[in-house]
């Protein structure tokens, strides 16, 4: 069982205390009594993985168009000048006049709490397009999405109500399945479970937090994945941040996608790992890493590590692109690694069957240690899954502070999910979920392939549902934000803290609710913005017929 | 005509407004940025109407002096050396 070791040594450290102790021939598996033929790390005497065959790696490899284009050389200097203008008028304004927020009193001698470069770049360059973000909205955020309009005298210090409202179409949720609806059968088995379960159980997992309805969310997730068990947390971050130091310790060595989720990363701080990253979905350096690890060993001492996780999402939200999964698992099963597969974007959106990139690719789930993904998104509820043998599930039933400190789910966010799981397994008795999947797929090709057409550049992978649209500079996310919302599209806007600082870039993300007229809308729309503004950024060729939306298979 | 001239100039407006990110500044600022750049754009011009007829000249000759009779340079740079 590949996850064996992977909880031994976990196990392990909590009984033991110290792994690295042990002399450096014995290996992982062998140390805890148990006989594993498979080692992690390396041993003297034996290479690890050099014996076994590698699996999968020229079997027919699917892999779809996948593009990252370069940024124009003039683009990326003006971007530069743009960003270094924006900081030397906010140190200017800074200066000149006292920034209008509360001011803490009687602190001479103390150093500042917070970091200052930080808040002079919340109020001296985010404040100034801050009308693009967090705006409220007073509808439920389907394909269509009411705003609450607000306008603001102050250059963004503060906002007013206007009280009007804007109905726009909604490119801005993660509502990839259209689960999100105030009507239709997941809104009414979940107003049922209030009924039934109420609102909230007030009690963690581990006391009095668990109802019949979270074991049929388990176990329905299990069965929708395809593996023995899962265990469910009412919250996605936390599922990361907090189970991943269960599994981790001193001394593991964990390879992580540049582009990996904030609550990876902080998982893995967390766990006090060594934490090596790859290039973004670069297989070779992927393997690079991997073997640098397995022959160098630890830091100084060479002592093997303790167990190397390698850490990838499904599809990136903000890159739109998609793990190679086939190829992950063929370099895990070379090097004996683990493989923690964050799902949150992919599961439901990808696939034939709606089933996540494990799915799309077509592979076994057993070939993935760790399945992890959120409800978030396609499913329209809140929460994460850790996902996997009944082994693994247990033990994070026991060990992680998620299920034994966190709140459990709210009973009508349970339901929803496991109504909406059933109906993307046609549980239901009808084809609405097969429906919905095929809409979506359809919904991103067509999507996709005509902005390509229009020559802006967008990253990431054909059939990904996240179309991040890059715009550059700084001044161009705002301007396109807001004239979008002027033309009733809602989109996100995504800038410096999480994009690279030149890469700024609006980001749509497209629903199986969204029709092909709505879509053809915004898509006019676009490429009235795009020449005005300047998007037309991409140096590629471009297809020059008429683009076709697939018809509906039956 | 001059409708296509009055909209071409228009884009580039909004082009220079997009790449100094004018867009976002209050208009004090803008002021303070615009007047800098004018005052940049009108020194380089300045300077390259008055000293650049001049500058070019002189590395005109000395480019020439260098292609047509390089052994007189040659025989200056002993002496001088
Ligand atoms: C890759 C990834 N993991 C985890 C999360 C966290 O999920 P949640 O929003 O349900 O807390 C997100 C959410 O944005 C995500 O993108």
């Amino acid at each position: 069982m590949a996850t064996e070791g992977l909880l031994d040594g976990a196990r392990q450290l909590k009984i033991h205390g110290a792994n690295g102790k042990h002399s450096p021939n014995v290996a992982n598996g062998k140390a805890n009594g148990v006989k594993l033929v498979r080692k992690n790390g390396l041993s003297p005497g034996v290479r690890n993985g050099m014996a076994t065959d590698v699996h999968s790696k020229g079997k027919e490899k699917i892999r779809s168009k996948e593009s990252f284009e370069e940024v124009p050389l003039y683009t990326a200097v003006m971007t530069y000048m743009g960003f270094y203008l924006l900081v030397v008028l906010g140190y200017l304004n800074q200066f000149l006049f006292a920034p209008p927020v509360a001011k803490e009193k009687n602190r001479k001698g103390y150093v500042p709490l917070y970091n200052r470069f930080e808040q002079f770049y919340s109020r001296y360059v985010y404040r100034r397009i801050r009308d693009c973000w967090n705006r409220p909205i007073c509808s439920v955020p389907g394909a269509e999405v009411v705003l609450k309009d607000r306008i603001t005298n102050d250059y963004g210090w503060t906002f007013e109500y206007t009280g009007l409202e804007k109905k726009c179409l909604n490119l801005g949720s993660y509502n990839y399945l259209g689960f999100a609806e105030a009507s239709g059968p997941c809104a009414e088995e979940s107003i049922e479970s209030i009924k039934k379960y109420a609102c909230s159980l007030c009690s963690t997992r581990h006391e009095l937090g668990t109802s019949p309805i979270h074991l049929e969310l388990e176990e329905t997730t299990a069965r929708f994945l395809g593996v023995e068990a899962a265990i469910t947390f009412g919250m996605g971050f936390a599922t990361n941040a907090l189970n991943l130091p269960c599994i981790l310790s001193p001394g593991c060595l964990v390879i992580s996608d540049e582009k990996n989720h904030a609550s990876l990363i902080l998982g893995l701080r967390l766990s006090g790992a060594t934490i090596r990253v790859f290039k973004h979905n670069n297989m070779k350096d992927l393997e690079k890493v991997l073997r640098n690890a397995v022959v160098q060993g630890q830091p100084k001492t060479h002592v093997p590590w303790k167990k190397i996780l390698i850490v990838a999402e499904g599809v990136y939200s903000m890159e739109g692109s998609i793990v190679h999964l086939p190829e992950v698992i063929a370099l895990k099963k070379k090097y004996k690694a683990y493989l923690f597969l964050d799902e949150a974007h992919s599961v439901g959106a990808m696939g034939p069957r709606g089933r996540g990139v494990v799915d799309y690719f077509g592979v076994n789930p057993h070939d993935v240690d760790v399945l992890m993904g959120t409800f978030t998104k396609s499913f329209g509820s809140a929460g994460g899954y850790i996902a996997g043998s009944k082994e693994l599930v247990d033990y994070f039933r026991v060990n992680s502070h998620a299920a034994c400190y966190a709140s459990s789910m709210s009973p009508p966010v349970a339901q929803q999910i496991i109504t909406s799981m059933r109906i993307i397994m046609g549980e239901d008795g009808t084809h609405e979920g097969q429906k919905r999947v095929m809409q979506l797929a359809r919904n991103t090709r067509y999507f996709r392939r005509r902005l390509h057409q229009m020559g802006v550049i967008i990253y990431g992978n054909e059939d990904s549902p996240v179309v991040p649209l890059l715009v550059y500079m700084f001044s161009k996310i705002g301007a396109v934000v807001r004239t979008l919302v002027s033309k009733k599209i809602a989109a996100v806007g995504v800038g410096f803290p999480a994009t690279p600082l030149m890469e700024g870039r609006i980001r749509f993300c497209l629903s199986a609710a969204h029709t092909k007229e709505q879509l053809d809308n915004v898509l006019d729309i676009l490429e009235d913005i795009a020449e005005r503004l300047g998007l037309k950024y991409s140096q590629l060729p471009r297809y020059k017929g008429v683009i076709q939306y697939e018809d509906e298979i039956e | 005509m001059l409708d296509f001239f009055r909209k071409k100039i228009a884009w580039l407006v909004l082009q220079y407004e997009l790449i100094t990110c004018l867009n976002m500044f209050e208009p004090w600022e803008q002021a303070c940025l615009n007047a800098t750049m004018l005052l940049v754009a009108s020194l380089v011009s300045y300077s390259s109407y008055v000293y650049l007829p001049h500058y070019m000249m002189s590395l005109l000759n000395s480019i020439w002096s260098v292609v047509s009779t390089g052994e007189e340079r040659l025989e200056y740079r002993y002496e001088s050396g």
